[in-house]
């Protein structure tokens, strides 16, 4: 190993770097296992909506949906499906619909062979992914995947600004984080008027929403991070879920 | 403005089917990547912002800022009320830096609880201490009102007892911190206050107060993470230099600890006894005059207390004698050569106060001379063999203090000594079962062959086990104790994996190797259960270098590794639990992985990767990693739990120069081979009789220096140093005069001028993280260059630029138009894989080799791409080359001598030329360098090489 090689970047551990790096704990590690499992249970928890959304969509069953996204979850954390992750490359974004996709083509197979055996089934044809006559009933546009990633991009939204809620909650400045909380979104809003509804100077304002924006954009490449493993792949991710938000929901 | 809950946002026009908190999601997602463009800072707006102002919107748990007491380095106090049921007044101090990650918050609330245990009459009381909403990290302290202890002094024009006495105070407080784990780090007289109470006699009762303990740790862990230096980001001093102890100013390889405190004591003592600062340094400073503030406090001592006495015989005559030798020990450039704590800082001055003989003593004559050495390199190379041994056991004297992170043990070596201490290269250690003997390689006495010798401690003469003449290399102690396994190789010929009972010295061969590997370092392990040899292997067919585990009574052979094309294993090593750690090379850096067996030992699934930019991997009995790796700015060993819930945390340890290092199973010893080495570029120019002459020295260090980069004008020459403690940017004249340092921070490399020579372009590496950076050779200005492209080379009208990159682990040689930014724009120019690319200086050829090193063809292609790619010489030794504009510079390893041995060659019109033979090692994987016109070529030699061991002890795991 020369010396002054060019080196890959570190990047801080993120819930999905650990679930990469564990692909496989010995089974006396108990400890490594568990903290695997634990920063997979909640990503898995953090981002169900995307998954079910999909999963609604794919079936067109919501009752059905519920349980196939909560079977599809348990399946992952019980199941090693990790060494199906590539660890060079992948987010958990992409990484959670490829496995969904497989465990739904594997749930319909086994119901197949279920049918043909003469058992019960309960997947509807329309997961297997031949729903054209479905979707031609719903006359929705929308694919699965858009709707999947779209709803992925509002739940890390929604994460982030739950987060600073609770945070503000904790220090008691609630009703000034509500209030300034449009302010993220851009620069063109009422200070005047938002800095008489809190009675504090325009100034006054002008720094809070400052520090607040800061906060937010903080916690928001934090959110991102937990899953992916490379600053490269966080910035492509922002790239990417910018585009999709950017695209109207054709309804 | 805010849409409803579905509808059109009247914001960016979008659908908007749900909404985040009734926010926009395009928007909230724009708003939460927009930069400074896009929204208008409260300063950019116009406004002028008085700090309570700036507080405007945080909160403070219970305190709330009244008004501005007095502005520090850290950060602003404010008089602070609190609420509830202890209603009083308290200092509150707001940091100025913020917190980037919640981690380092976490750390801050560890810290603050520390520093709340701090009680102490002479330590200002740490109530409380918090990050505010909005992450502002503040302390909450008692309010003191006092005058700076030299300011103190002079008002009250205290004697020098007094003025002792008072000291004494501060060095309890420092001491008493001390003692919990608490180094101050900033001390100087604005931190140290002064209170007076009444007494009743002509002077007052006084108290000092130290403020600020353990706020500079914090600050700097806030800035990034990384150890407080001297620079800040923008190239200004941190801190107060003055008081900076040179491992502080990171200028020698040493942790800041206790001593640095009592060096910080010793100057505030020097200039409270005779009224001037021991080193006058402003603060602030911009970077172009670092260097003198570096040599300051890197090389000279100051004027004796005495001689700054003025005219004041009676003063002269107190100060001088035991007060001069006491102050000139706290303020040691060696810490080891400082008092050892501040108690026995204070201990000597009560001493002297008491007027007994104290315990510092003048320097003697030995260290004399070897700070001589330091200041006087040049006339210094002459002084014989024991001066400089003198300087490397004052290094080996180090300090270690390092708490650690939560839950893992330090790696606190309680002693560190020389083991083998022999000529050459000695390498590859490895203990036997019960620790008390090591088995290494060393290249002998006449550094000519390669065998296995054990030693049983440190000094003891060692044992020759191995004499055949080919190399025998890479010991491996069975765990049983009654075998080392070894490689008996020729470098580039395969080898065999041989055994040898290490008492009766009875060979045996148990496999035949086809590796092409060079099999310097750790080749193979025992399993622990001693019945399997992993060893790196290539059977015929397989495209690389695998690592295959061997049955040691059977031959049964398992594949454990089989790296695709482009990526190379090697330096397993069997984990106490039966994993294999080993380091997987790309071609662009090297990795540590695990790769984890099932119990009929094979494979059980894929490796993975346990830590970045990282070799040589060892373990602790506990199942901890060691590995060795360049971070923070030098090669050293780090430690990680890979099973903690934060499994990346690593931890420095030991100094600098470590290369590998091996733990004995009870773990309380540890064996490291230590680079001892010396660089330097040597120069070779035309003489008018159309010969070359040299070796001329560039520059009489006996510091590394290499990667000599020539402006396109020829004039100056941009290289790597090590002068100023770490690896630097350095440029100057092609003679080695005026020289210059012109990167903060340490860790450059990938030097490139720009086509017009007004900047250089470098990657600065520290902590693993790589930013890029050009650097106005003018005017010092540092500018951040985004991360894409890493320029190789520019053509001369500044239009393009040579760039090489891995492709699907394959080096290509690609052109982009400058300026430009992604994949799009890049015009792949070879097919990898191509190595080290150069542009000549007229921008014409490229010149590239398809080995990554040793013996090749030189290709070439016109840069423009007009024409296949073409030999340009039959052969060199991959990567000394350089393209000139009237010759083409190359090396060959000399006769049939050890390959690093070259002679360095040139091509003009068709005819090879020798210029000479290189006097010693050309030096690891470093460039040359040459004018444009090929009338001067710098080259990297080893000039002094050589690899010993060393012994540590550990503390009890």
């Amino acid at each position: 190993m020369p010396q002054g090689s060019h080196a890959r970047s570190e990047f801080p551990t993120t819930r999905w770097s650990i679930v990469l790096a564990a692909g496989d704990w010995e089974p006396g590690q108990d400890d490594g296992a568990a903290a695997t499992r634990a920063a997979l249970e909640w990503l898995c928890e953090r981002y169900w909506q995307p998954l079910y959304l999909y999963t609604c969509r794919r079936c067109f069953n919501p009752e059905l949906g519920r349980d196939l996204t909560q079977e599809f979850i348990a399946t992952v954390l019980e199941r090693n499906w990790l060494h199906r992750a590539d660890p060079h490359r992948g987010r958990f974004r992409a990484f959670l619909l490829t496995s969904l996709k497989r465990f739904l083509a594997d749930r319909y197979d086994h119901d197949q062979a279920q049918k043909r055996g003469g058992g019960q089934t309960a997947i509807d044809l329309a997961c297997s992914g031949s729903e054209d006559r479905l979707q031609r009933e719903f006359a929705d546009q929308t694919t699965p995947e858009l709707l999947y990633e779209r709803q992925w991009a509002i739940t890390l939204l929604e994460r982030v600004i739950e987060g600073l809620r609770e945070h503000f909650q904790g220090t008691g400045g609630l009703a000034q984080f509500d209030a300034l909380k449009p302010f993220l979104m851009g620069d063109d809003q009422d200070y005047r008027g938002t800095a008489a509804a809190l009675d504090m100077s325009e100034g006054a304002v002008r720094i809070a929403v400052h520090r607040l924006r800061k906060l937010f954009q903080r916690r928001f490449r934090e959110e991102i991070a937990e899953t992916v493993a490379t600053p490269e792949e966080a910035e492509e991710e922002i790239r990417y879920l910018l585009n999709v938000l950017s695209q109207s929901p054709a309804r | 403005m805010e849409p409803r809950e579905s509808g059109v946002c009247p914001k960016c026009g979008t659908e908007v089917d749900s909404t985040v908190a009734g926010l926009c999601p395009a928007c909230l997602f724009r708003g939460a990547v927009a930069g400074e463009e896009t929204f208008t800072g409260p300063s950019s707006a116009g406004l002028v912002i008085d700090p309570l102002t700036a507080l405007a919107g945080d909160s403070f748990g219970s305190y709330r800022p009244v008004r501005v007491l007095g502005h520090g380095g850290m950060g602003v106090v404010f008089l602070a009320r609190q609420s509830g049921v202890l209603e009083r007044d308290v200092a509150l101090k707001v940091l100025k830096n913020d917190f980037d990650t919640r981690s380092i918050a976490a750390s801050f609330a560890r810290e603050k609880q520390t520093l709340a245990r701090l009680h102490h009459p002479n330590i200002v009381n740490v109530f409380d201490a918090g990050v505010s909403a909005f992450l502002r990290p503040y302390f909450v302290m008692e309010i003191v009102q006092g005058l700076p202890i030299t300011s103190h002094s002079r008002q009250y024009q205290l004697t020098v007892a007094e003025r002792l006495s008072l000291f004494l105070q501060v060095c309890d407080a420092v001491d008493h911190a001390h003692r919990h784990g608490v180094v101050h780090r900033d001390l100087k007289p604005s931190n140290v206050l002064v209170t007076v109470e009444p007494s009743g006699r002509e002077k007052p009762l006084a108290r000092a107060k130290v403020i600020d303990f353990g706020i500079a740790k914090i600050m700097a862990g806030a800035q990034d993470g990384t150890p407080a230096s001297l620079l800040t980001k923008d190239g200004k001093l941190a801190g107060t230099p003055g008081y900076m102890s040179p491992e502080q100013a990171g200028l020698i390889p040493v942790e800041a600890g206790p001593r640095s405190d009592v060096y910080s004591l010793g100057a505030m003592l020097y200039e409270l006894l005779c009224g001037r600062p021991a080193f006058d340094l402003p603060e602030g400073t911009a970077a172009g005059s670092m260097m003198a503030i570096l040599a300051a406090i890197r090389d000279h001592d100051p004027p004796l207390l005495s001689e700054r006495a003025g005219d004041n015989a009676e003063l002269r005559r107190q100060l001088k004698g035991d007060l001069e030798t006491i102050v000139s020990k706290a303020l040691a450039k060696d810490p080891s050569r400082r008092y050892e704590s501040a108690g026995a800082l204070a201990a000597d001055l009560t001493r002297h106060l008491e007027h007994r003989p104290v315990m510092a003593r003048p320097d003697g004559v030995l260290y004399r001379i070897s700070k001589w050495r330091r200041r006087n390199p040049v006339a210094a190379t002459a002084l014989t063999v024991a001066a400089t041994a003198t300087v490397v056991s004052l290094l080996v004297a180090g300090l270690f203090w390092n708490r650690g992170a939560a839950g893992s043990a330090p790696l606190v070596p309680v002693s560190q000594v020389p083991f083998s201490a022999l000529p050459g290269i000695q390498q590859n250690p490895t203990f036997s079962p019960d620790g008390r003997q090591v088995a290494f390689n060393w290249n002998g006495p006449d550094q000519q062959n390669w065998d296995i010798y054990i030693s049983s401690g440190p000094g003891e003469p060692p044992r020759r086990l191995t004499s055949d003449p080919l190399d025998d290399v890479s010991p491996s102690w069975s765990p049983k104790g009654n075998e080392i396994a070894f490689v008996r190789s020729r470098p580039g010929h395969g080898g065999r994996l041989m055994v040898i009972d290490p008492v009766s010295g009875r060979e045996e061969e148990l496999l035949q190797l086809h590796s092409q590997h060079a099999w310097f370092t750790t080749s193979l392990d025992w399993s622990p259960d001693g019945k399997w040899i992993v060893v790196l292997d290539r059977p015929p067919g397989d495209p690389q270098d695998g690592l295959h585990l061997v049955n040691r009574a059977t031959g049964e052979r398992h594949v454990l590794t089989r790296p695709q094309k482009g990526l190379e294993d090697m330096q397993p090593m069997f984990s106490p639990r039966g994993q294999v750690a080993f380091v997987r090379d790309d071609g662009i850096g090297a990795a540590v992985y695990v790769q984890k067996l099932t119990a009929a030992m094979q494979p059980a699934g894929p490796p993975t990767q346990a830590v970045y930019s990282a070799t040589f991997p060892a373990w602790f009995p506990n199942g901890d990693l060691l590995f060795h790796s360049f971070r923070g700015s030098s090669f050293r060993l780090w430690r990680t739990q890979l099973k903690a819930d934060a499994p990346l945390q690593v931890l420095p340890a030991f100094g600098d120069n470590i290369l590998q290092a091996v733990v004995s199973r009870d773990g309380r010893k540890l064996i490291a081979s230590r680079r001892l080495g010396d660089i330097d570029l040597v120069r070779y120019t035309l003489a008018p009789n159309g010969n070359f002459q040299g070796p001329a020295r560039f520059a009489p260090t006996t510091v590394d220096e290499f990667a000599p980069m020539v402006s396109p004008e020829g004039d100056k020459v941009a290289f790597i140093s090590y002068r100023a403690g770490g690896y630097h940017l350095w440029t100057a004249n092609l003679d080695g005069s005026d020289a210059r340092r012109l990167s903060a921070e340490p860790g450059a490399e990938l030097v490139r001028w720009s086509p017009d020579g007004q900047k250089i372009y470098f990657t600065s590496r520290d902590l693993g993280s790589s930013r890029h950076f050009s650097v106005d050779v003018r005017t010092g200005q540092l500018t951040r260059e985004p991360d894409f492209p890493v320029y190789s080379g520019f053509s001369p009208d500044g239009k393009w630029a040579l760039v090489d990159r891995n492709e699907k682990l394959v080096p290509g040689v690609y052109r982009v138009p400058m300026g430009a930014v992604g994949k799009p724009a890049m015009q792949k120019l070879v097919e990898g894989p191509a190595f080290h690319p150069a542009l000549d200086p007229d921008g014409v050829w490229v010149y590239y080799t398809k080995v990554p090193s040793g013996r090749g063809e030189l290709w070439r292609i016109r840069f423009n791409g007009s024409a296949p790619p073409e030999i340009a010489l039959p052969e060199v030794y991959s990567p000394w080359f350089l393209p000139t504009r009237r010759r083409l510079f190359f090396t060959r390893p000399q006769g049939g001598s050890e390959p690093r041995l070259q002679t360095l060659l040139f091509q003009k019109e068709g005819r090879v030329v020798k210029v000479a033979d290189l006097p010693s090692p050309i030096a690891g994987n470093r460039l040359l360098g040459g004018s444009p016109d090929g009338t001067t070529v710098l080259v990297p030699l080893q000039v002094k090489e050589g690899v010993e061991l060393v012994l540590s002890e550990l503390p009890p795991q």
